[in-house]
């Protein structure tokens, strides 16, 4: 008895919402969602890959000597581009992150200067230096986060691992140009790099 | 002997009416610090966060009578108003049909409430099955659903609640809206003020869920069924909180994540001061509503003062306090007056 009058009152309810002129429901085709609502579903890596160019070219243009920077103190508090050649100290690949530590002739400080060159890549270097985008173009704080991940994920696939690095490239000298900046909480400077060549 | 006893009575008195009384005094202590507080539209602002507090109130009167407790209730806000808004703005993406589902704003509402009572059901059957204390069993549904609500939006806001012509769900803002010059959650809180002091005074249930939080034992003794009756009532909180959540999301005209945080504790306090007892086993609708409205006008009376949201809590906390003390002093004259009647017969 008790379910017939609930089935009874679901009935009711359903009778009357469609009395009321409302559809239930509208069935959109995934894909064409903003036609309907004019908004654009944020898609980040589209959003990073259409830049890359521009963003390589301006920090390219506005980057400066990656010893004079460290040694003026740059790079701690805020990121900055920098451009410099070094000799490979050492492969760092025992862990999910690859770097390449450097040896920068020159450089007075004692932090360790590393380029990554693989895994993941926390630093957000690379979006703060550019000018392209702000966080104004953005929605929200989220959007803004994923963007940084994905310009860094743009420096992976483009630049470091097309050159597939290993432990062969001690010793050998890297000309780069990139975003720096200190990394966390420890004291080393990460590079990532929008260029890099090794010989 | 005679002036003791009737001394007692009009303390009894006092102490009954003693929410009422403080209400009185703050509309009239605000009123004299303030000169816009008893403006139209002070008085409607604070009536739209009376509701909220009031209709969270209504469900943990409930919950507090059995000698339970609800701490997720702000978050199944939170969760709510996520949900919703996410239905509107985002619909509901199916991909192995390859498409994309946009809900009318009723089968919404409709869907929300059944949520809410799902989660109230969650929680009744934690306490009541895996014998765990209420307390605890919200403490960690209300860390869930917190966690929940972000995780539907990855942290951000839906900012689209009022819907798409196109999509046919329109609509949800009226929630939040005004009606002759009345928020609309006032209406929605009124009905369910209304709804809940029949079912708790006038139906068999009301009877039951005094008695589960009375005297449990006896209650299943006389043949109550203890677990469904807690059951239910976790699901009226989560009903009260599921409306709270769609109300307040109209009103902000967004749906965030962290919307209703620390809302629980409203709840509680406006119960508390309406004079349910913490223990179970009493408590009444109309105090909760004065409740309501004593927290309510605190919140807004003080703000408006200009006191620092710090203080506030310092007030607010103190004023619970005490609530409870007033109210154990109550039940020991009570028990003290039915002493000496039962000595002077």
């Amino acid at each position: 008895m008790k379910k017939y009058r609930l089935a009874l009152i679901a009935a009711l309810a359903a009778l009357a919402v469609s009395a009321s002129g409302c559809s239930f429901v509208t069935v959109v085709p995934i894909g064409q969602e903003g036609e309907y609502t004019g908004q654009k579903k944020f898609d980040s890596s589209e959003e990073s890959s259409s830049d890359w160019d521009q963003v390589v070219d301006e920090i390219t243009q506005q980057a400066s000597d990656v010893v004079e920077v460290l040694n003026a103190g740059g790079a701690v508090s805020e990121a900055a581009s920098v451009t410099g050649t070094a000799k490979i100290a050492a492969y760092d690949g025992a862990k999910s992150k690859k770097y390449l530590v450097l040896e920068l002739d020159g450089y007075t400080g004692d932090a360790a200067v590393m380029i990554q060159i693989g895994g993941p890549n926390s630093t957000t270097a690379i979006r703060d230096v550019q000018t392209l985008k702000n966080f104004e173009n953005f929605t929200n704080q989220t959007e803004w986060s994923q963007y940084a991940k994905a310009l860094n994920k743009e420096s992976a696939s483009n630049v470091a691992e097309p050159l597939a690095l290993d432990e062969s490239c001690a010793g050998k000298t890297v000309t780069f140009t990139g975003a720096a900046v200190k990394s966390g909480t420890s004291t080393d400077i990460i590079i990532t790099p929008v260029s890099l060549n090794v010989e | 002997m005679r002036n003791n006893k009737s001394g007692n009575q009009l303390l009894m008195t006092i102490l009954k009416g003693r929410t009422f009384i403080v209400l009185i005094l703050l509309v009239i202590f605000f009123s004299i610090a303030k000169n816009n507080f008893l403006a139209p539209a002070t008085i409607t602002m604070i009536a739209k966060h009376v509701a909220l507090y009031g209709i969270l109130g209504l469900g943990m009167t409930f919950v507090i009578i059995t000698g339970g407790i609800d701490l997720s209730v702000g978050s199944v806000v939170g969760l709510i108003g996520m949900l919703a808004g996410g239905m509107i703005q985002e619909g509901i993406t199916l991909r192995f049909t390859g498409n994309t589902y946009y809900f009318s704003v009723p089968v919404i509402v409709v869907a929300m409430l059944i949520v809410g009572c799902l989660i109230g059901m969650i929680n009744g059957l934690i306490v009541t099955k895996l014998n765990v204390a209420p307390f605890i069993a919200t403490l960690g549904t209300m860390y869930i659903c917190r966690g929940f609500a972000n995780l539907r939006s990855g942290g951000a806001t839906f900012s689209s609640i009022g819907g798409f012509e196109g999509l046919g769900n329109t609509g949800f803002k009226t929630l939040g809206s005004n009606i002759a010059n009345i928020p609309a959650g006032v209406y929605i809180f009124a009905i369910l003020a209304l709804l809940s002091a029949i079912l708790l005074k006038k139906m068999s249930f009301g009877w039951y869920v005094l008695a589960v939080g009375g005297n449990e034992r006896s209650a299943r003794l006389s043949g109550i069924k203890a677990d469904k009756i807690k059951i239910l009532v976790y699901m009226i909180s989560g009903f009260c909180a599921a409306w709270v959540g769609m109300i307040n999301t109209a009103q902000l005209s967004a749906a965030h994540p962290a919307s209703g945080d620390g809302w629980e504790m409203n709840a509680i306090a406006a119960t508390v001061l309406g004079g349910t007892s913490m223990a179970g086993g009493s408590g009444t609708i109309i105090g909760t509503i004065v409740g309501a409205f004593v927290i309510g006008v605190i919140n807004d009376g003080m703000t408006m003062c200009g006191v620092s949201e710090f203080w506030q809590k310092v007030i607010r906390g103190m004023v619970i306090i005490l609530a409870v003390v007033i109210d154990q002093t109550q039940r020991n004259l009570q028990a003290k007056m039915a002493l000496q009647a039962r000595n002077a017969n």
